[in-house]
């Protein structure tokens, strides 16, 4: 099957386009860079693979994740390229649309956000724009799907025409030349489109040519070029030189294909940014924002419905289930595994299921409404004080869903130490994994001030994360030149559905979770809990999990849970946090939340239960976020400092918390 | 003058961005800032904080010291 | 009997997988191991 790939610039429907084209629901947002890596879909006419990759400006690549994009064309071999462009930013889309027809294969363009550039006053004559570019152009709502049929017509039919040449200076086309007779003939790509990209300085493209030729003779050309154009009247740089004339001839003919109207005034957008991105109210908004999600998730409404499915669990679940067992004639063996394993660590994960839901739904919201590229904003003054910047500030928000593509959303900063210390102190930020635990111990022990409390966990999260990237870029990883700059898209009113898909998606894989490994996780706890080196049924505190948990209970004792129950909990932790919840379920043999929060009191003060709570917050990334780190670092030695100083911070800040505490005279 | 020296709500031509570093100029340019554009400067972010400037119907945010690097006219 | 053998055989047997399968997803690192990976576009092409 033939291959058709999706390019356009950031944040201009391409992954909204891709769902209606193929019919899938993958995961869009409304701000820059929510794609990083590249996805395979199937049209929906089934006769064509459609490839969707991270948004660029241009070919020429300043982060990982437009690397993707560029390595796309030159390594694989697709037969078409559907070029989505913003007709509200036509002049700077039309760029990429240049360079992708120098590339030299079929182009269809769909041409998105029409509305939007009426309302700015624009009027697009597409049939003169397809005409000007030799491509056909398809006028397409990405977000309702308008459009959807005549364009996958035209990516069916698209044939090569005559190739694009865009004709640039006489001190280029002579540089063209003759790079472009210097490279060897059997090369795969368009010589013209290499050329030009050599031209630009672009870095990939030079390491594709360096594995099949001597580079020197084409840096010896671009660098004489790049002197010659210097001494022209303007004296620009070469790549400054290759924007000036793509520009000229794209506001050429955007004379003939836009007319303007009147231009409507001050827009929804404005008026908000007038308010949220306020010089005072910024900040002050963006932490209401976060403390009324709070609110909803543990006091408000998450609470309520989480004591519901509790009531329903312990209730009627489990005496359904033990009569059921009864009536098969189960042994007390089956009876134990069933109702002390399986249902207390799935059922107690289970439970926390409408707190998480109502964490993502304001995530996405967060994510879908405009609002995230401002809280870049609003945040870079404190992140480049510290060393990161605005953009850093994104991955930590998704990192509060789940940490793994938070640290694969770090791909959209462009200074590598920059991203390498995002991805280090990620998994500091609290994800939903880590949710039930917290709302297992303050319903427990802290049930008049639960929102407060788990706020403030996420808090502390933050600011260990802020302090350590100060201490980290001013010693280990001393920042190069840092640099902030952001789009930010209009505002869009975020669509119910949407929400819902995206709420839905994310918050669906936690119930799988809950339904595989978690599962089996309980099965097993429950195993090495029923079994013991004296044989099976034997006392909890005989069992293997009190052997393995013990030993590491002493060390633990200096923050005030050192038994063999949390030491067990812990362990079990690094494979996906939730699991502590499990365990502990499983370890103090109850059915539901409630006794077991009772029979907590005889183990944990409130005190050391924020202790370990703060424990459960800094120590180890999951098992899945150390592997994400490994690959995206690219390092094993940046994955054992993640993992070690994680270790050592939770264990020095939950020690100063129970010690400070008992100190301070709190129990 | 720099666009930082620009009164919010006012509108300028951009003349020289041949002072930024390199990788930040490339950016600014992909994103449609370069000479002769029109710009205007809509908010600051306190303590020296990023500007919000909007340049060919969008908006971008950059950092003050490096808005200081835009000469305006 | 029988039905105890046949019942906790199928539960061990689906814990074991469950365990067995996620390690080996986690390992993978990027998205496989990630909850929220349907939600997620940096994971893509390991998931389908």
């Amino acid at each position: 099957m033939s291959q058709i790939a999706l390019f356009g610039n950031p944040n201009t429907g391409k992954t909204s386009l891709f769902n209606n084209l193929t019919g899938s629901y993958e995961y869009v947002g409304n701000w820059s860079g929510v794609t990083v890596e590249k996805k395979v879909g199937i049209l929906r006419s089934r006769d064509a693979y459609v490839v969707d990759l991270p948004g660029v400006y241009s070919l020429h690549p300043l982060s990982r994740d437009e690397g993707v994009a560029t390595d796309f064309l030159l390594t694989e071999s697709f037969s078409t390229v559907l070029n989505i462009v913003d007709a509200s930013q036509l002049k700077r889309n039309l760029h990429l649309t240049i360079q992708l027809l120098e590339f030299g294969k079929p182009l269809v363009m769909a041409l998105n956000m029409i509305d939007v550039a009426e309302r700015r006053g624009m009027k697009i004559h597409i049939n003169q724009l397809s005409a000007r570019f030799g491509v056909p152009v398809v006028p397409v709502i990405a977000r309702t799907g308008k459009g959807m049929d005549e364009l996958t017509e035209k990516l069916r039919s698209v044939e090569q025409t005559k190739p694009f040449t865009l004709t640039y200076d006489d001190v280029i086309e002579t540089a063209i030349a003759k790079i472009s007779s210097y490279l060897p003939d059997d090369i795969e790509r368009s010589k013209r489109w290499l050329a030009l990209q050599c031209l630009e300085g672009n870095e990939r493209v030079y390491e594709y040519l360096r594995a099949k030729i001597a580079l020197e003779p084409i840096l010896a050309i671009r660098k004489q070029t790049e002197e010659s154009i210097r001494q022209l009247p303007h004296g620009r740089s070469l790549r400054e030189r290759l924007h000036h004339l793509r520009e000229t001839f794209i506001e050429a003919v955007l004379e003939d294909v836009v007319t303007w109207t009147e231009k409507r005034p001050l827009t929804w957008t404005e008026k908000i940014d007038a308010i949220v991105t306020n010089k005072y109210l910024g900040m002050p908004i963006f932490l209401f924002f976060m403390y009324v999600m709070f609110m909803l998730t543990f006091d408000w409404l998450g609470s309520p419905l989480a004591d519901l499915l509790d009531q329903f669990f312990s209730g009627p679940l489990t005496d359904t289930l033990s009569r059921l067992l009864t009536a098969m004639g189960a042994s007390g063996f089956l009876q134990e595994l069933v109702l002390n394993g399986i249902v207390s660590g799935v059922g107690g994960v289970l439970v926390f299921v409408p707190q998480i839901f109502i964490l993502f739904f304001f995530i996405s919201l967060l994510e879908d409404s405009g609002y995230m590229a401002r809280v870049a904003m609003v945040m870079d003054r404190l992140m480049e004080a510290i060393g990161l910047n605005g953009k850093s500030f994104i991955p930590m928000i998704i990192g509060f869903g789940c940490n793994v593509p938070g640290v694969m959303a770090a791909r959209t900063i462009e200074q590598p130490r920059e991203r390498l210390l995002t991805i280090l102190l990620l998994p500091l930020m609290s994800c939903s994994a880590r949710l039930p635990v917290y709302a297992l111990f303050v319903g427990a022990f802290f049930k008049a001030h639960q929102a407060s409390v788990v706020f403030s966990l996420y808090v502390l999260g933050i600011v260990v994360a802020l302090l350590l990237a100060k201490l980290f870029s001013s010693t280990i990883l001393k920042n190069e030149h840092s640099m902030f700059v952001i789009e930010l898209p209009p505002y869009r009113m975020p669509q119910a559905l949407t929400l819902w898909r995206s709420t839905w998606d994310k918050g669906k894989g936690f119930v799988r979770k809950a339904g595989t490994f978690i599962f089996g996780g309980s099965v097993a706890i429950w195993l090495l809990s029923y079994a013991g080196p004296k044989g099976l049924h034997v006392s909890m505190d005989d069992s293997f999990l009190a052997t393995i948990g013990g030993v590491l209970a002493p060390i633990l004792a200096p923050l005030g849970f050192g038994t063999w129950q949390a030491g067990a909990a812990l362990l079990t932790g690094f494979l996906a946090k939730e699991v502590v919840v499990s365990t502990m379920n499983i370890i103090y043999h109850v059915k539901d939340t409630d006794t077991l929060q009772g029979l907590m009191a005889h183990y944990f003060t409130p005190l050391s239960a924020f202790s370990f709570m703060a424990f459960v917050l800094l120590y180890v990334p999951c098992l899945a976020t150390v592997a994400t780190i490994r690959k995206e670092t690219g390092s094993t030695k940046w994955t054992f400092f993640a993992i070690g100083y994680a270790l050592a911070i939770a264990y020095i800040i939950s020690f100063l918390i129970y010690e400070g505490g008992k100190w301070l005279g709190l129990s | 003058m720099v666009l930082t020296d620009l009164q919010p709500g006012k509108r300028a031509t951009i003349t020289n961005i041949s002072m930024m570093s390199d990788i930040l100029k490339q950016r600014l340019i992909d994103m449609g800032v370069h000479e002769g554009e029109e710009v205007c400067v809509k908010c600051t972010m306190p303590f020296g904080g990023p500007v919000m400037v909007e340049v060919a119907g969008q908006c971008i945010c950059l950092r003050r010291k490096e808005a200081a690097c835009i000469g305006v006219e | 009997m029988v039905a105890n053998i046949i019942i906790g055989g199928a539960i061990f047997a689906y814990a074991g997988w469950t365990l067995v399968r996620h390690v080996k997803k986690s390992t993978k690192g990027k998205c496989a191991g990630c909850s929220t990976a349907d939600a997620c576009s940096a994971c893509r092409t390991e998931q389908r």
